[in-house]
């Protein structure tokens, strides 16, 4: 109820849609930015990141739907702060983020992008849902091991392993899908 | 190959996991600058039907007036830029002020944990309508970002001759710790020539400061009225909507009755439309809603005596507020740059578009006498309104001089 309001104001251009919005998803947003920029930027920096999330929600507003507002931020406040990282010749603080996939070729075609996306989606819905939320948790929302284990109450030894699960699968389900090109 | 798992994970969407976490981000930083960007970039709004531009454009000048003048601080420039912020958030024009909106050239007193101070900063007053503007300090940071519902703001005491309906934060100087709290109240005694209004901070409900008190004068205001002759019909239908998702509905009887808008007002805070239907009697016997009188004979909690009946009223008020929001889906309002609104998808601070307005008497409404209201959330120029159009057909209203003392 509360995402309808606030997206039929944002629509309509209110800006009290934008105030709404910021005070329901801001802290979310800022954690994601957070996780990625730390340890090589300033919070002043992450700021403008923040911030330039919402701004892509105000001028976006036509693409968000009900129900998906907050995968919509979550995936626009990667990207900035990704992009941000990339800009300033940094890299991710992510253990094991590489993963080899011999024999296989980077997607170029858009088809072939389309269905990389599709097996990442089906391979990552397939884990199991602890497993899931530890992986999306590390990969996507780069949140450190340390604060995984703490979060979920439990060791870290545990955390890696269930990552290195999520790897293994993904790189299946990767290596499957190639081959039946 | 070898490739990012990150990446691979660009185009996943996601929002299922509960992330939180602390971060060093201000909150209050991250909206200011994103307003300043909106500002900057768009001038306060996206490509709106015309009227919309000029309410939102207004608006975000004003918000980029205030987010770049709170660089240089001094007790006057606080007070103005907090009125800049007040204007945008009525939607006063800044050149232009409508008649209704009143300005106040306080100092301010910066305040202290043991001495905190409130200033008046603006008015708008309405008909039975009062929004003040009132600069309080010191605010905390926390309290004021906004971020957190824990933070509220509340009325301190009572208010005689008056209701305080609402309080919220419509701005904050970070540099000076003050806040500007909207207070929004409803004239009972319409003869009040001015109001004492107080505050508490809340944090977890518990009040932990108090500002005020604050002298609010109550200045003139006009309305705009012309005679209508809408037919609202009123039927079964609209009553089982009425009853809504409750269990165990009863059987009402098929019926039709029909109740007439006869009067349209509009004043700078709202419009509100006169209405006749039958009366509560008439419509119970047709209705066959007094089957209402067993259920309530049936609940397990007794009723007080002045509440017995209460749902009869209830489903009588609902099924005829069903039938107006129904009639008038489609009411503009017309002004004189051509340009018109659908009234619906005018910004509001409630829920629903034709709200129960006060009664000329005491139960009145059973008499078949009833008033609804459309409030805005900012104010309507009455200089530009030049007609309402209901149920297809227009209605002119008086140019606003026509009505000088």
């Amino acid at each position: 109820m509360r995402d309808a309001i606030l997206l039929e104001k944002l629509k309509r251009g209110d800006p009290k849609g934008l105030e709404l919005l910021m005070h329901a998803y801001l802290p979310y947003v800022s954690v994601i930015v957070w996780n990625i920029l730390r340890g090589s930027m300033a919070p002043e920096d992450a700021e403008e990141v923040v911030s330039d999330v919402f701004l892509a929600a105000w001028n976006q507003a036509a693409d968000l739907e009900c129900g998906h507002i907050k995968s919509w931020l979550g995936a626009v406040a990667r990207n900035k702060a990704k992009n941000k990282l990339r800009q300033r010749g940094r890299s991710l603080p992510l253990e094991e983020d590489l993963l080899d996939l011999p024999g296989l070729s980077d997607p170029i075609t858009r088809l072939e992008q389309a269905e990389e996306q599709e097996l990442v989606r089906r391979a990552v819905d397939a884990l199991p849902e602890d497993e899931r939320e530890i992986f999306l948790r590390h990969y996507y929302y780069t949140q450190p091991v340390k604060e995984i284990s703490l979060t979920m109450s439990l060791n870290e030894s545990t955390v890696k392993s269930k990552l290195r699960r999520g790897r293994m699968k993904l790189k299946e389900a990767l290596m499957k899908g190639g081959a039946l090109e | 190959m070898k490739r990012s798992i990150s990446d691979l994970l660009d185009h996943y969407r996601e929002d299922r996991v509960d992330l939180k976490g602390d971060t060093p981000l201000s909150p209050v930083r991250i909206k200011e600058l994103t307003m300043k960007h909106i500002c900057e970039e768009t001038g306060g709004n996206r490509p709106q039907a015309a009227r919309q531009r000029k309410r939102f454009f207004s608006r975000g000048l004003l918000v980029a007036a205030l987010l770049l003048s709170l660089c240089c601080l001094t007790a006057f420039a606080v007070v103005f830029t907090l009125r800049d912020a007040a204007r945008a958030d009525m939607g006063v024009s800044q050149d232009d002020p409508i008649r209704e909106w009143t300005e106040y050239d306080n100092p301010l007193q910066t305040g202290t944990e043991t001495a905190p101070q409130a200033t008046l900063v603006a008015t708008m007053c309405s008909g039975s309508r009062l929004y003040a503007y009132v600069a309080v300090s010191p605010v905390p940071e926390e309290a004021a970002a906004g971020t957190s519902p824990e933070w509220e703001w509340g009325p301190r005491g009572g208010l005689d001759g008056c209701t305080a309906l609402h309080l919220e934060q419509a701005g904050y100087d970070p540099d000076t710790r003050t806040s500007l709290v909207k207070v929004s109240m409803t004239l009972e005694d319409k003869s009040l020539e001015q109001v004492e209004v107080s505050m508490n901070l809340c944090h977890d409900l518990k009040p932990i400061a108090a500002y005020g008190p604050v002298t609010v004068p109550v200045t003139e205001s006009q309305a705009l009225t012309c005679p209508a002759d809408i037919t609202v019909v009123n039927t079964t239908r609209q009553l089982k909507e009425a009853w809504g998702l409750r269990p165990d509905m009863p059987a009402f009887s098929q019926y039709t009755q029909e109740g007439t808008i006869d009067q349209i007002s509009i004043c700078a805070g709202y419009i509100e439309l006169e209405m006749t239907t039958p009366t509560l009697e008439e419509w119970t016997a047709v209705s066959g809603a007094e089957v209402l009188l067993e259920l309530e004979e049936q609940s397990d909690t007794p009723l007080p005596p002045q509440l017995e009946g209460y749902l009869v009223r209830r489903m009588f008020g609902g099924s005829w507020s069903v039938s107006v929001e129904e009639t008038l889906a489609d009411a503009r309002l017309n002004y004189r740059d051509g340009t018109s609104e659908l009234i619906r998808q005018i910004p509001s601070p409630y829920a629903g578009t034709w709200l129960s307005a006060e009664e000329p008497y005491p139960d009145a409404s059973e008499d078949g006498i009833r008033r609804y209201r459309f409030t805005p959330l900012q104010a309507f120029d009455l200089s530009q309104v030049e007609s309402i159009t209901m149920a297809g057909k227009t209605y002119p209203f008086p140019q606003p001089d026509d009505l000088s003392p």
